[in-house]
C-alpha cells in the first residue's frame, strides 16, 4: 500500500537546475535505498518532499503522502505532518541536535509537538524511545547534552526523535555516513528495529551502495539531478540496466575477492610519458574507465611492480611508540611495525584508535615519549634541525582532505613549488610534477578551487613528490573523494608506487581501498595494533575478533551475501570520543568491553583477558588470547 | 567551579596589582623634583613643589613608596585628593550612584530594543523590517555620543521644555523620585541609542548563524511551531555571545561612562575622573583607575561564569 | 554533501549546467582563455555594486578631497586671526563663518578633519597590524608565547584606556601628535588580536598548515605566507571598523581637552567650543558637528559593504 508518492519533482535554486524529473513510491514497511554521489540531488529532493529546502528553492512537481498533495500546501499543515507523519534523520547529529538543551527534553518535544501530552508523561516516553533505540541507562542519559554522546548514540538519539509519533514515512538522510564502519553496522541495524516497530514507510539516501545492498527492498540510481534507475535490490546489483549504474558497481572495491577479480581490473590510468596526458576527472561526467579517449593508442602499463620489489630493507620502523597528551590516557600505547622498502603498510582503525596521532608522531621527526622512530636507518631521537629537514625530503604526506590540504590562497604552482623552494631546490620541476599525476602544466596558473576533489587530491600527490621522496605517508587520502573518484586516484597512486619506487604508509578507515592498494596491513584498536600481517591472510582469515568484526561491518554489495550473513555486531563505542573517555583502558585487553568472544568464553579463560594484556606475537600475527579460538 | 572561581579571582587579583603598580609607576617614577613638578602644574612656584614633595613622600627611595602606596590601597586607603581635601574614597562613593544608575537604567533599555532589534530583523532577513533597523542602526553607530546628547538637551530645553528634562546632577530616587527620572531619562536614553544600535547588530548576526545551523532543520523536521523554533532553539542558542559582550560591555562602562557623564552634567563617577586629570588630582586619578580595572575584572569572571551556564558545551577547566 | 546541496550546487549540477562546469573541469587541452577572476577583484565588484559601499566610498573621497584641498582655496590658514570679524557669521569672506577669537571656521574644521581623518586611518592600521601579528604568534605557537602575550593583552584590556590617554596627553607636548597616535593604537589592538588568536589556532590545525610544516618551512614564514593571509577579509574589515572607532575616540578625547592639543586642531575641540555659542552662533557648532558625523557615516558604511562583499552569506554583527 503505497504511502508517499513522488511524480515529477523538480528543485530550482535560481539558475541552476538541481532536480528534475524525479519520481518514486514508498510502500508501508518497505525500504527504498536513494544511491547517487555527491550533487546528485538526492539529498535536495527529499527535503523537498519535507518541504524543509530554503525559501528561495522552486519545487514543483507532485509529493502526495496517503494521496494528500504536499506541495503548495500551507505552512501550517506541513508542520502538522512533520514530525508526526513524516520523519527524517540527518547526516550529522553533532550539529542536529541543539546544543543548549538536553537530549531527553529535545525527544520529549518531539512528543509534546503533536500530542497532548503533560510534560512528565512526554519525559518518561523519551526515556522510552531512547532505550528503545539501544541506548544504555537511558533514564541517566535523558539528562545529558548532545556535545557529552559519541556519534553512533546521537544518531539514535536523532532516530529515537524521529520515531516519536509512529511516522508512516521515515526519511533518512546519509544517516551512516558520519559514523565509523562498526557504529554504522550498530545504526542500520536500529534502523531495521525502528522499521519494525512503527511499520513505516523508509527511503533511505546514501551514496554508498553497499549499505543498500543489506537493508533496500528496491533502490533509485540518481546522477546529476535525475533519475538514471530504478529497480528491485536483487535487479540492480545483479542485473543493472544503466551504464551508469554498472561504472557506479564496478568502481566499489570488494574486499572479499581475490584482487585479480576485484572491482578494480588494473585498467591503466596512466599512459607511460611522455604521452598526451591524462584528462581531469570530472564531477558532472560519468566516470570514465581510464581507456577511453587518448590512452587507448599507448600501450598498457603493466601492473604488479609493486609485487617485485617487496622485502628488503626497512624504510620506517617504529618500536614501542607512546603519546599521551597532558595527564590523559595513552592515545599510542606501545605500537611497533615496520614499512619495508617497496612495499605498502596499510593501518586501518576506527576514529579514536589513534592512528592520526600516530602518524603525527612518526612525522614530526622528533624524539618520541617513548620507544624509538627509526627512518631510513636513521634515529629520530637527537636529530639536528638540519639533519630533520634533511630526512624531511625523503619523507612526505598526502592528507584526506583535499579542500584543507591546499591553501586557497595560493595558485597551484606556488603550491606545488612550496616544498622545493623551502628546500632551496629549482621550481622549474612543477609542469612535469603536474604531468606526472595526469594534470596539465597550465593548471598550475589556477586557484584549488576550481579543480574538484580528485583533481585537488592529484595536486596534493604532486607536491608531495616534489621533493622526490622515499616513503609516502597517505592519512585517508580518499576518504572524502566519491567512489567513482577514488578508483581513479587510487590506481594513481598504485602506478606512482611502481614506476618511481616508493613505499607508502596507508592509513585508512575503508578496508576495502587498503584491501586493493596495501601489501600488509595491521589494525589499530584504542591506541594498539591488535593484528598485523599480508593483507590476503588477514582478511581471508583474521585471527583477532576485532578486525572480524570490522570486516562483517564492511557492507559488500551483494544484496544476496549481505542478507545471508551473520551479525556480528559489536556493543559500545569505538573508544574515541574523548570526552566519553573513562579513566583509562580497561585493565588487560581493552577490546574485552565489546569484544564478542569474551562473554561467551568460561571464566577460566576470560580472567586471562581481564588480568593479562595480550601482545603481538611476531612481525605478524594478531594480539588475542584466545585468537586461534573457534569464530564466537 | 569553585576552583575555576579561585583561579579567576586570583587571576584577577594579580592584574588588578598589576594595574596599581603600573599606575604608580607612571606616576611616580623618576628623580621626586620631576615628579612634583609634574603633578604641581607647570607653573607652580617652588613652595608647592616643595610641599607636594613632602606630603607626599617623594624624597623617600622608590620602593619605600611603592610599599607604602599598596599598603595604604589594601586598607582602603585611596589618599586625600589634593584640590578638595576630602579622602577619594569618599569622593568615589559620592560619585557611584549615580554612574550606577545610569547603566543600569540604559542597559535595560539598549538590551530590549536590541534584542528585539536584532531578532525582528534576522527572522525575515533582507525585509522591509530588516532594512529600516540596518539604517536606524547605521544612524546610531555614527551619531558621536556628545553630539546626540547635545541634540536632545536642546530639543528639550527649547521644543519640549514642559517635561521638565535638563541636564543636572544625580539626584537620588529615594530622595526626589520626579526629580531623578527627570535628570536621568536622557542620559538613559542617549547612552542606549548608542548601544542598542551595536546589539541589534550583534543579535541580529549571531541570530542569522544560529538559524543557519542544521538543528533548526531537525527542529522543524520534528513539526515544531515557527515561534518555538525561533525562541528556544534559535534565541536560547544565539544569546550567548550577546550575553557575553554585555558582561564586557558593563565592565567598561562603569569605569568610563565619561562622555554621557559630562555632557549631561550627571556627577558621576566619569566626570570625577575628567576633573580630576584636569585638575592633575592625582590620589583620585589613581583611586579611579584601580576601580575601574576592577569593574573590568569582575565583569569578565562573572561574564566567564555565565558563559559555562549558558552554554554547557564550555567546561570550566 | 548535503547541505551543500541544499544551499545550492556551484553549477556543477544539471543538465544544463555547462557554465558552472567550465570552471569545475579544466579541459585537457584547452587554452587557459577563460580567466578566473581573481578574488579581489569579485570582492571589489560586490563591494563597488552595493549602495553602501558606493555612497560611502563617494562620501569618504568628498570628505577627503575637502579637507586636504579645501584650505587651499581660503585665503585664511587655521592659525590667522581675523580681528575685524569676531564670530560673524558665513559671508564671501569667511565661507563658515568665525569663532569668538577671529579665527575661519572653514579652516579650523578642515584642519580638524585632515586631523581626524590621518589619525584615524594610522590608529586603524597599526592597531590592525598589530593585532595580527600578535594573535597570530600566540595562536600558532601557544605555550610560552601565547602565555606571554595572553597576559600583555589581559593586563591592556584591563587598564582603563581613556583615563590613561588622558593623564599622558598633555605630556605628549604640542604637535605630537603621532605619539597620540601610538596611544590609540596601543588601546585598540587587544579585542582583535584575541579573534585573530581564535582564527589561527583553527587554521594551524588545517592540512595546508601541516603540510607546509612537514616540508620543512619555519614557523614564522607560515604565519605570514599561510595563516594571516587566510584572514585578509576580517583582517581588512576589523581595520574599517577601527578607522571609526579611532576618530571617536581621539575626538571624545578631544571634546574634554585631552588628546589633540592646541595649537593644533582636532574636530571634537572644535565641537566642545562650539557648544557654548552654538544657540547664537550655530555656524561654531554645527559645521563640525555635521562634518565629523558625515566622515563617521561614511566609514561606517564603507566597513559594512566590505563586510558583505567579502562573505554575503555572513551576518556577522561584531561591533
Amino acid at each position: 500500500m503505497t504511502v508517499l508518492e513522488v511524480r515529477d519533482l523538480a528543485v530550482r535554486f535560481g539558475e541552476t537546475q538541481a532536480v528534475q524529473g524525479v519520481g518514486f513510491e514508498v510502500a508501508r514497511g518497505e525500504v527504498l535505498g536513494i544511491v547517487g554521489e555527491s550533487g546528485s540531488g538526492k539529498s535536495v529532493s527529499v527535503l523537498a518532499v519535507l518541504g524543509l529546502l530554503p525559501p528561495r528553492a522552486v519545487v514543483s512537481g507532485s509529493v502526495r503522502l496517503h494521496g494528500r498533495e504536499l506541495l503548495g500546501a500551507q505552512e501550517k499543515e506541513l508542520t502538522a505532518l512533520r514530525g508526526k507523519s513524516m520523519a527524517m534523520v540527518f547526516q550529522d547529529p553533532l550539529a542536529g541536535l541543539t546544543p543548549v538543551h538536553r537530549v531527553g527534553d529535545q525527544v520529549a518535544e518531539a512528543v509534546r509537538v503533536h500530542q497532548r501530552v503533560s510534560s512528565k508523561a512526554a519525559r518518561l516516553r523519551a526515556v522510552e524511545l531512547l532505550d528503545l533505540v539501544g541506548i544504555p541507562d537511558p533514564a541517566r542519559r535523558a539528562r545529558a547534552f548532545p556535545h557529552e554522546f559519541s556519534g553512533g548514540m546521537r544518531q539514535r538519539v536523532m532516530i529515537a526523535m524521529a520515531i516519536a509519533n509512529d511516522p508512516d514515512v521515515l526519511i533518512c538522510d546519509e544517516p551512516t555516513t558520519a559514523l565509523d564502519v562498526t557504529v554504522q553496522a550498530q545504526i542500520l541495524d536500529v534502523l531495521r528495529t525502528a522499521r519494525r516497530e512503527t511499520g513505516a514507510a523508509v527511503v533511505l539516501v546514501t551514496h554508498d551502495i553497499g549499505v543498500v545492498a543489506g537493508i533496500a527492498d528496491r533502490v533509485l540510481v540518481m546522477r546529476s539531478g535525475q533519475v538514471v534507475e530504478t529497480a528491485t535490490v536483487d535487479d540492480l546489483f545483479y542485473r543493472p540496466r544503466s551504464p551508469f549504474t554498472r561504472t557506479l558497481l564496478d568502481a566499489v572495491p570488494r574486499i572479499h575477492d581475490h584482487p585479480a577479480r576485484s572491482g578494480y581490473s588494473g585498467r591503466p590510468v596512466l599512459p607511460p610519458q611522455p604521452a598526451p596526458a591524462h584528462p581531469g576527472d570530472a564531477r558532472s561526467t560519468p566516470p570514465v574507465p581510464a581507456h577511453s579517449g587518448e590512452a587507448r593508442s599507448a600501450p598498457p602499463v603493466q601492473v604488479g611492480w609493486g609485487a617485485v620489489r617487496r622485502g628488503g630493507r626497512a624504510v620506517l620502523e617504529v618500536e614501542g611508540l607512546v603519546k599521551r597528551y597532558g595527564r590523559g590516557g595513552w592515545v599510542v600505547d606501545r605500537v611497533s611495525f615496520d614499512v619495508r622498502a617497496g612495499e605498502t603498510l596499510g593501518l586501518v582503525g576506527e576514529s579514536g584508535c589513534g592512528k592520526t596521532t600516530l602518524l603525527m608522531e612518526i612525522l614530526a621527526l622528533g624524539a618520541p615519549q617513548g620507544g624509538r622512530v627509526v627512518v631510513f636507518g636513521r634515529d629520530t631521537a637527537g636529530l639536528s634541525g638540519r639533519e630533520r629537514l634533511g630526512l624531511r625530503r625523503d619523507l612526505q604526506v598526502v592528507f584526506q582532505d583535499p579542500m584543507a590540504s591546499l591553501d586557497p590562497r595560493m595558485t597551484v604552482h606556488d603550491i606545488v613549488a612550496e616544498p622545493l623552494r623551502a628546500h632551496g631546490l629549482p621550481i622549474d620541476r612543477v609542469g612535469g610534477l603536474l604531468r606526472l599525476v595526469g594534470l596539465e602544466a597550465e593548471h598550475a596558473a589556477r586557484y584549488p578551487q576550481d579543480f574538484s576533489g580528485g583533481q585537488r587530491q592529484r595536486i596534493a600527490i604532486a607536491r608531495a613528490l616534489a621533493l622526490e621522496p622515499r616513503l609516502l605517508v597517505l592519512d585517508e587520502p580518499v576518504s572524502a573523494l566519491d567512489v567513482s573518484i577514488r578508483a581513479e586516484v587510487v590506481e594513481l597512486l598504485l602506478e606512482l608506487k611502481a614506476r618511481l619506487g616508493l613505499s607508502y604508509l596507508f592509513v585508512a578507515h575503508d578496508l576495502a581501498v587498503v584491501r586493493r592498494i596495501a601489501d600488509r596491513v595491521a589494525v589499530m584498536y584504542s591506541g594498539r595494533i591488535v593484528e598485523i600481517g599480508p593483507v590476503e591472510d588477514v582478511f581471508a582469515e583474521p585471527r583477532h575478533p576485532y578486525t572480524r568484526a570490522l570486516l562483517a561491518a564492511v557492507p559488500v554489495p551483494d544484496p544476496v551475501r549481505e542478507r545471508a550473513r551473520s551479525r556480528l555486531l559489536l556493543s559500545g563505542d569505538p573508544p574515541g570520543d574523548h570526552l566519553l573517555r573513562p579513566a583509562g583502558p580497561p585493565s588487560g585487553c581493552r577490546f574485552r568491553t565489546r569484544c564478542p568472544l569474551y562473554p561467551g568464553l568460561p571464566s577460566v579463560l576470560g580472567s586471562r583477558c581481564v588480568s593479562e594484556e595480550p601482545e603481538l606475537g611476531a612481525a605478524d600475527g594478531a594480539a588475542c588470547h584466545h585468537s586461534s579460538g573457534g569464530i564466537g | 567551579m569553585t576552583r575555576f572561581l579561585l583561579r579567576r579571582i586570583l587571576f584577577g587579583v594579580l592584574v588588578l596589582w598589576l594595574v596599581a603598580t603600573t599606575v604608580f609607576l607612571l606616576f611616580f617614577a623618576g628623580p621626586a623634583d620631576s615628579v612634583a613638578r609634574r603633578l604641581a602644574g607647570p607653573r607652580a612656584p617652588i613652595e608647592v613643589i616643595n610641599q607636594i614633595k613632602d606630603t607626599l613622600g617623594l624624597n623617600r627611595p622608590l620602593w619605600e613608596q611603592y610599599v607604602s602606596f599598596l599598603g595604604n590601597l589594601l586598607h582602603g586607603d585611596l589618599g586625600i585628593s589634593f584640590i578638595s581635601q576630602t579622602p577619594v574614597t569618599t569622593l568615589i562613593v559620592q560619585s557611584l550612584p549615580g554612574t550606577l544608575w545610569l547603566v543600569a537604567g540604559s542597559a535595560v533599555l539598549w538590551m530590549t530594543a536590541g534584542i528585539t532589534g536584532g531578532v525582528i530583523s534576522a527572522t525575515r532577513p533582507r525585509g522591509l523590517r530588516d532594512r529600516v533597523t540596518t539604517v536606524l542602526v547605521l544612524a546610531g553607530i555614527s551619531v558621536p555620543t556628545f553630539i546626540l546628547g547635545m541634540l536632545m538637551i536642546y530639543l528639550a530645553l527649547s521644543v519640549f521644555p514642559w517635561f521638565g528634562l535638563g541636564p543636572g546632577p544625580y539626584i537620588s530616587p529615594l530622595v526626589d523620585f520626579r526629580g531623578f527620572l527627570q535628570v536621568m531619562i536622557m542620559p538613559w536614553v542617549c547612552l542606549a541609542v548608542v548601544q542598542a544600535a551595536v546589539y541589534v547588530r550583534l543579535t541580529r548576526g549571531s541570530m542569522l548563524d544560529t538559524l543557519g545551523e542544521d538543528y533548526i532543520r531537525t527542529a522543524r523536521a520534528k513539526g515544531a511551531p515557527e515561534h518555538r523554533i525561533i525562541y528556544r532553539h534559535g534565541l536560547r542558542a544565539a544569546l550567548t555571545p550577546v550575553i557575553t559582550q554585555f558582561g564586557v560591555d558593563i565592565g567598561t562602562l562603569l569605569g568610563g561612562v565619561v562622555v554621557t557623564e559630562s555632557v549631561f552634567g550627571l556627577q558621576g563617577l566619569g566626570q570625577l575622573m575628567i576633573r580630576s586629570v584636569r585638575d592633575g588630582d592625582l590620589p583620585v586619578i589613581i583611586g579611579a583607575a584601580i576601580l575601574a580595572a576592577a569593574f573590568i575584572v569582575i565583569a569578565n569572571i562573572l561574564v566567564d561564569v555565565a558563559y559555562s551556564f549558558l552554554d554547557p558545551r564550555v567546561r570550566l577547566a | 554533501m548535503t547541505s551543500e546541496e541544499v544551499t545550492g550546487p556551484r553549477g556543477q549540477v544539471g543538465p544544463g549546467a555547462a557554465a558552472g562546469t567550465a570552471l569545475a573541469r579544466p579541459v585537457a587541452g584547452a587554452s587557459v582563455g577563460s580567466v578566473v577572476p581573481s578574488r579581489w577583484r569579485i570582492v571589489f565588484g560586490r563591494f563597488a555594486g552595493s549602495w553602501g559601499g558606493r555612497f560611502g566610498g563617494l562620501l569618504l573621497l568628498g570628505l577627503f578631497l575637502l579637507a586636504f584641498v579645501g584650505p587651499v582655496l581660503v585665503p585664511w590658514s587655521y592659525l590667522d586671526k581675523d580681528f575685524l570679524a569676531f564670530l560673524q557669521e558665513p559671508t564671501g569672506a569667511h565661507w563658515f563663518g568665525t569663532t569668538q577669537t577671529g579665527g575661519d571656521v572653514f579652516a579650523l574644521t578642515l584642519r580638524g578633519m585632515q586631523k581626524s581623518l590621518l589619525i584615524g586611518l594610522l590608529v586603524a592600521v597599526v592597531s590592525t597590524a598589530v593585532a595580527a601579528v600578535v594573535g597570530a604568534f600566540a595562536g600558532y605557537y601557544l605555550g610560552w608565547t601565547d602565555w606571554v602575550l595572553g597576559w600583555v593583552t589581559d593586563l591592556l584590556l584591563v587598564l582603563p584606556a581613556f583615563l590613561v590617554i588622558a593623564v599622558l596627553s598633555p605630556a605628549l607636548g604640542q604637535g605630537a601628535w603621532l605619539a597620540l597616535v601610538v596611544l590609540l593604537a596601543a588601546f585598540m589592538w587587544m579585542v582583535t588580536s584575541k579573534v585573530v588568536r581564535g582564527m589561527t589556532i583553527s587554521i594551524r590545525e588545517r592540512e595546508y598548515v601541516r603540510a607546509a610544516q612537514f616540508m620543512g618551512v619555519p614557523g614564522y614564514k607560515i604565519i605570514f605566507r599561510h595563516v594571516i593571509p587566510n584572514m585578509a577579509s576580517l583582517l581588512i574589515v576589523d581595520a574599517t571598523v577601527n578607522v571609526s572607532a579611532a576618530i571617536l575616540t581621539e575626538t571624545s578625547l578631544s571634546y574634554f581637552g585631552f588628546g589633540v592639543q592646541a595649537p593644533d586642531v582636532s574636530l571634537g575641540g572644535l565641537i566642545a567650543d562650539g557648544a557654548r555659542t552654538a544657540v547664537y552662533a550655530p555656524w561654531t557648532f554645527w559645521f563640525a558637528a555635521g562634518l565629523l558625523v558625515l566622515l563617521i557615516l561614511a566609514v561606517n558604511l564603507i566597513g559594512d559593504a566590505l563586510r558583505d562583499a567579502f562573505d554575503p552569506t555572513s551576518n556577522r554583527g561584531r561591533r
